[in-house]
């Protein structure tokens, strides 16, 4: 099974900084446990298919979700209700993979599905895979990929 | 005398329209009219209603997507002169391609800064004569 991973990590530095403000931090030893074993959880999957077939996910810390979604649509924390959380949600995970599909190879079409939110993601998925750490809260990634036409560059 | 456009957002994310009139604002568009909708039939009903100086449109969405609803403007005899810029995830050649083959007048990539933005609208629409409060080149959101 292949990953997307090392690029993943570059696309998820770009669109946190570009559009959610919000620069990554470098902490040694961060690890999956620390994100899914501290309160509340919001997690999104995208599908994808065409040159590379797969599934990206991604899974936020409820404080660095609020803080994405008040830097994102400009609004005070307590005017934002639970669809504007899922939905910023969505959006960062849809950015994250166009923008990692275009690194691993530009010529290459793959056509992403809707994101969707997952309420009951299995975690244990996660094990192993990319911790971001940001000052607001960290989120766990992970890509998997079930097909591919083409090498991922990094893989 | 201020000049003010009629701005049609076609995004099925709330939050991402939220953003792209955001940027707008600060790119000296600010008393311009929004329009939004949800999907290229959201968005073909909205013009039929309303007449709109420039669409911003996503590429992926639920009902019809960005490149369908291009495609059925062109068609329009009436709809076919308002330029179109998507803006979307898609960052491949090929799709690029497809949106300036289609009739496409610009696309930006997502993760976008606001600069980019002005910069394609300004192109489209001439430079805005609103008051901006920007120091220098660098302003955000």
């Amino acid at each position: 099974m292949k990953t997307l991973t090392p690029t993943m990590m570059t696309s998820i530095s770009e669109v946190m900084e570009t559009m959610f403000f919000l620069p990554l931090e470098e902490k040694e030893g961060s690890n999956v446990e620390e994100v899914l074993g501290s309160g509340s959880l919001h997690a999104c999957t995208i599908s994808f298919t065409g040159a590379f077939t797969g599934t990206m996910a991604l899974v936020a810390q409820e404080p660095l979700l609020l803080a994405m979604t008040e830097n994102f649509m400009g609004e005070t924390r307590e005017s934002l209700g639970q669809t504007d959380l899922e939905e910023t949600l969505q959006e960062a995970l849809n950015m994250i993979a166009g923008n990692c599909f275009s690194k691993v190879d530009p010529d290459s079409v793959v056509d992403l599905g809707v994101p969707q939110i997952e309420n009951t993601l299995d975690h244990t998925l996660f094990q192993g895979h990319l911790v971001v750490v940001t000052t607001e809260g960290m989120l766990a990634a992970l890509s998997t990929l079930t097909g591919t036409s083409r090498n991922p560059k990094g893989s | 005398m201020i000049m003010t456009f009629s701005i049609l957002i076609v995004d099925d994310s709330k939050p991402m329209r939220s953003v792209i009139k955001k940027t707008f604002r600060a790119a000296g568009y600010g008393s311009s009219d929004f329009l939004e909708a949800g999907n290229g039939l959201e968005a073909l009903e909205r013009l039929q209603e309303s007449w709109v100086d420039i669409v911003i449109s996503d590429y992926t969405m639920p009902e019809m997507n960005g490149l369908a609803l291009l495609q059925a403007m062109k068609q329009d005899d009436l709809f076919r002169a308002i330029p179109v810029v998507v803006i979307t995830t898609e960052g491949s050649k090929q799709r690029i391609d497809q949106f300036m083959a289609s009739g496409a007048a610009g696309y930006i990539k997502k993760p976008f800064t606001p600069e980019q933005v002005r910069d394609m609208i300004t192109t489209i629409l001439g430079e805005s004569n609103e008051d901006v409060d920007t120091d220098d080149d660098d302003f955000d959101f």
